[in-house]
């Protein structure tokens, strides 16, 4: 009969192996014994509870939210052009037209209006177009209403969509919106995605972008940026608690302080800080001054740089563009604001280093646009008779260019039956959905 | 890549997990082909003259070591080529202006060179490594044999920038020691790079905001404000360069190495020659080793000793960087530790004296003393050119008209663009930078002078204050990357 073995008795060698098979005592890499990182190691280590802790305080700040009430206004941010806009659309009540655009567009305009108005205009802080409202009284006997130029310095479409779906809000929703596009606003090379603008990155602290997500961070590390902020409340919230904790700390210190010491003249801006604010994308008040009758012949031969942004098609970046384009028109049409898509002139120099293939593509796209959206477009290189004496450099107008923009515009807005009627209708203003 | 760079959190962890799970031989290759990455990141064609370095003093040093007869010749010829590359790409421009303001006399002048010199970063901590390499096996230390090991040793990416300055006897034979995984020096590894950061990110980038703002504007401060940011710029360079330290010597943890310390509450030192013994410890050694000493050092009677010290400093001034600025800041510590010399000198021979200097009012007068001596050297350190130090220092001892009002920083609207709640939570920080200190080596068990010493249970702690200090970093990163300010040298 065979015997079975007998039952063995766990050696002191098993337990240390069946130790190390559970991850706590050490393994061999290259015949030299590591501990493994099993969980017992990890259990012990302080970083791991530490980060425990971390993790523990992020879901109870997650679920209580501290800062929830804090406005969004209040945070601290760079003075940038879509700071200053912002400060001053929401001073209009309910305006009737926003211009919505690039610096193609902010420059001309701001620098007609100061021609119209006889006197300087400080751009930063004045941002409302009564040339534009001149010339649609012009058209349609007893308009009223205000108009506003938005047009922001680099501005993208996706710009544009971040401004009418975060401004354009009870109280501040306009009856028109006319997306003034050159073929750079839709395929600029020197961003690495939508997300990364200036204007892009201050108007989502308005709401709530994670439905933006995909077509926003379009490149991996803004999009771990922005999952790093949508998932660690410390980081989201950063801009909150330095708010509130750093005036805290202001109103206790300020006062001992000024018993011994009295602001300085540090609280007064020298020029150079001013000339120094704008290189880090601030902007300072009292810089940017039109004045009425300027000399408008010189000319800033800016073609190195015009040359380098078509030299390459930005196929991506168009077609993103476009995406947000569509939210933008959407957008508006939800919002009951009627959207007029203008393209915007090039000069005769610029025209010339646009590929044609390049350019057909930005006009066949607003002609698409127009029609799948019904909305009113105008194109300024058929309708107006620009010539270099209109521009100061490869693409940007002076006043005479801002004035047969903002004459077409107003024309257009007066022909068109849909706008007119907005502009004409007695009832408030649109009370906007959000 | 910077330290406090979110390229960095992600470079190193990857280059950690790598290394442990890599077999052991492969490990030094491993290492240093990351160094040369992280190298890279900066400027590509950098790497062509570290390679280009190493590859030069690898041969040097076997051929020292080689060499009967002539040894010297090979060492000085050796020495020779690395100060000249270090002279050329640092000071080429230095030189040649000061060379021009003396041809000026006869209307004559040198022009600059047709390229432009870019300073390649860490040149001076690496040649500095490769000198006192040549000198030590000239010495008899035996060479380092194995090629990629040596060129390891000056690229090592946590101490490549900006140091510490490794010694080759205690590096390369950490390359042959098979090291373990270690949970210990794992969190000792992490949290030295978190307090690193939070020195660099809450305290220095917090303080230089309202430095940077004020110190170039001498006849808008008073007298007060002047010394105010002086010891608001001492504490911001401390908090800025020991914090680059604590990241490297954490970094490095993580991969199972030590670097030197190069710091010791240098703020603490009762006197200026303490305070060297405390400040850039890793510095102030390699000039003692192979500058002070080869120049004779204190052998030969008080007036060659001074004149070496005054020497050392005044190149440890030019080694900072290539101007008169920095020059006059090395030759203020000179004159400054020759004083100080001249004083113990005095003192030993007085035994009133002697008890006079061994009271504890006397060390905390001889801390505030040091402190301030150290903050007036930092003028020259700080402004860029010699006429603004010049209007500082007037406005400093009251040599020029009174502002009538001083700076309060909190009523301040410009540093408020830049960096509003760190700097006005500044004071707050200050405080708990300093009780976290005090926690930080309690619970680690380190003994600290004139403090009672808590329970060992207080180690539970630990973890908390490790939280509390990401949350904290969490909080206040700022937005971009603010560099170190040894990176520039």
């Amino acid at each position: 009969m065979p015997s079975s073995p007998p039952p063995t008795l766990p050696t002191k060698v098993d337990s240390e192996n069946k130790k190390r098979a559970l991850g706590a005592g050490p393994v061999s890499i290259d015949g030299i014994a590591q501990p493994a990182l099993g969980i017992n190691v990890v259990l012990k280590s302080k970083v791991f509870q530490a980060a425990a802790l971390v993790v523990l305080a992020n879901l109870l700040l997650v679920v209580t939210n501290p800062f929830k009430g804090v406005d969004p206004d209040s945070l601290p941010t760079l003075k940038s052009w879509v700071f200053w806009t912002t400060q001053d659309y929401r001073q209009e009540v309910n305006p009737k037209v926003v211009l919505l655009g690039s610096s193609l567009l902010m420059n001309s305009v701001w620098m007609q209006e100061a021609e119209h108005l006889q006197k300087n205009v400080d751009i930063v802080v004045n941002r409302r177009t009564r040339y534009l409202e001149s010339v649609i009284s012009k058209y349609i006997k007893g308009y009223e209403g205000t108009c506003f130029n938005f047009g922001l310095p680099g501005s993208m479409v996706s710009d544009d969509y971040m401004i009418a779906r975060t401004q354009f809000d009870k109280g501040h929703t306009p009856k028109v919106m006319v997306l003034c596009l050159g073929p750079r606003d839709l395929m600029d090379t020197s961003f690495s995605c939508a997300g990364a603008t200036t204007a892009f990155k201050y108007l989502e602290r308005f709401t709530d972008t994670k439905d933006l997500l995909d077509i926003a961070y379009t490149s991996a590390w803004p999009k771990i940026n922005f999952m790093l902020r949508e998932y660690i409340y410390f980081v989201d919230k950063k801009y909150h608690s330095q708010s509130v904790l750093g005036e805290q700390a202001k109103g206790a210190l300020n006062p001992v302080f000024a018993k011994v010491a009295a602001p300085s003249a540090f609280n007064v801006k020298t020029d150079f800080d001013k000339q120094f604010a704008f290189y880090r994308s601030e902007v300072e008040k009292g810089v940017f001054i039109a004045k009425p009758n300027a000399q408008t012949d010189s000319f800033y031969d800016n073609g190195k740089d015009w040359k380098k942004r078509f030299k390459n098609s930005n196929d991506e970046m168009f077609d993103n563009q476009k995406i947000w384009l569509n939210k933008c028109l959407s957008e508006a049409k939800a919002k009951g604001i009627i959207p007029v898509l203008v393209n915007m002139p090039v000069s005769e120099l610029g025209i010339k280093y646009i590929p044609p293939q390049v350019y057909k593509r930005h006009v066949d796209t607003l002609i698409e646009m127009s029609a799948k959206y019904d909305c009113p477009y105008v194109d300024t290189m058929k309708e107006g008779k620009f010539d270099m004496k209109d521009f100061s450099d490869y693409g940007h107008m002076d006043a005479s260019g801002g004035k047969k923009i903002v004459d077409i515009v107003g024309r257009t807005l007066a022909a068109d039956p849909r706008t007119r009627a907005a502009l004409t209708s007695p009832a408030a203003a649109n009370e906007g959905s959000n | 890549m910077l330290f406090n760079s979110a390229a960095y959190l992600v470079f190193l962890p990857v280059v950690v997990a790598i290394y442990w799970f890599m077999p052991f031989r492969y490990r030094t290759a491993f290492l240093l082909f990351a160094s040369y990455v992280f190298y890279m990141t900066w400027k590509p064609i950098y790497l062509v003259l570290i390679v280009a370095l190493t590859a030069f003093n690898y041969f040097a040093g076997i051929a020292i070591e080689k060499q009967k007869e002539q040894r010297k010749l090979v060492l000085i010829g050796a020495l020779a080529a690395n100060i000249l590359t270090l002279a050329y790409f640092k000071y080429a421009y230095f030189a040649i202006d000061a060379t021009n303001s003396v041809l000026a006399i006869a209307g004559r002048k040198i022009s600059y060179p047709l390229h432009e010199i870019i300073l390649p970063l860490g040149i001076s901590f690496f040649v500095f490594e490769f000198i006192h390499y040549l000198v030590d096996v000239y010495k008899g230390s035996p060479a380092v044999k194995a090629p990629l090991e040596f060129a390891l040793f000056p690229s090592f990416f946590p101490t490549q920038i900006a140091g510490p300055i490794k010694r080759f006897q205690d590096f390369v034979p950490q390359l042959h020691k098979p090291a373990k995984i270690n949970l210990k020096d794992f969190d000792e590894g992490v949290e030295l790079i978190l307090w690193g950061l939070f020195k660099k990110v809450i305290v220095a980038d917090s303080v230089a905001v309202v430095i940077d703002k004020c110190m170039p504007h001498p006849e808008m401060l008073s007298t007060f404000d002047c010394w105010s940011l002086l010891w608001a710029f001492a504490i911001q360079v401390y908090f800025d360069f020991s914090g680059y330290t604590d990241i490297a010597r954490g970094s490095a943890a993580l991969l199972g190495f030590k670097v030197p310390l190069n710091f010791n509450l240098p703020f603490l030192a009762g006197s200026i020659t303490e305070y060297w013994r405390r400040w850039h410890i890793s510095l102030s050694l390699w000039l003692r080793d192979y500058l002070f000493f080869p120049l004779g050092g204190s052998k030969h009677g008080t007036m060659a000793t001074l004149r070496n010290v005054m020497i050392t400093f005044t190149l440890a001034g030019l080694w900072h960087g290539a101007g008169l600025n920095y020059i006059i800041f090395g030759a203020m510590h000179g004159l400054w530790l020759n004083l100080n010399r001249l004083w113990r000198i005095q003192v030993e021979k007085s035994t009133t004296l002697l008890k006079l200097t061994e009271t504890k009012v006397f060390h905390c007068f001889g801390v505030l003393l040091t402190f301030n001596c150290l903050a007036v050297t930092l003028v020259t350190f700080r402004l860029p050119s010699m006429e603004l130090s010049g209007r500082y220092f007037q406005k400093l001892l009251l040599l020029s008209p009174q502002t009538a009002n001083s700076v309060n920083p909190w009523a301040m609207t410009i540093p408020s663009i830049e960096g509003p709640a760190n700097f006005a939570l500044f004071p707050v920080i200050l405080i708990s930078i300093v009780i976290g200190h005090l926690i930080s080596n309690q619970i680690q068990g380190k003994s600290q002078p004139g403090v009672l010493p808590l329970p060992k249970s207080l180690q539970a702690l630990r973890p908390a204050y490790l939280a509390a200090m990401a949350i904290l970093l969490l909080l206040f990163a700022p937005d971009g990357t603010p560099s170190f300010v040894y990176f520039q040298f």
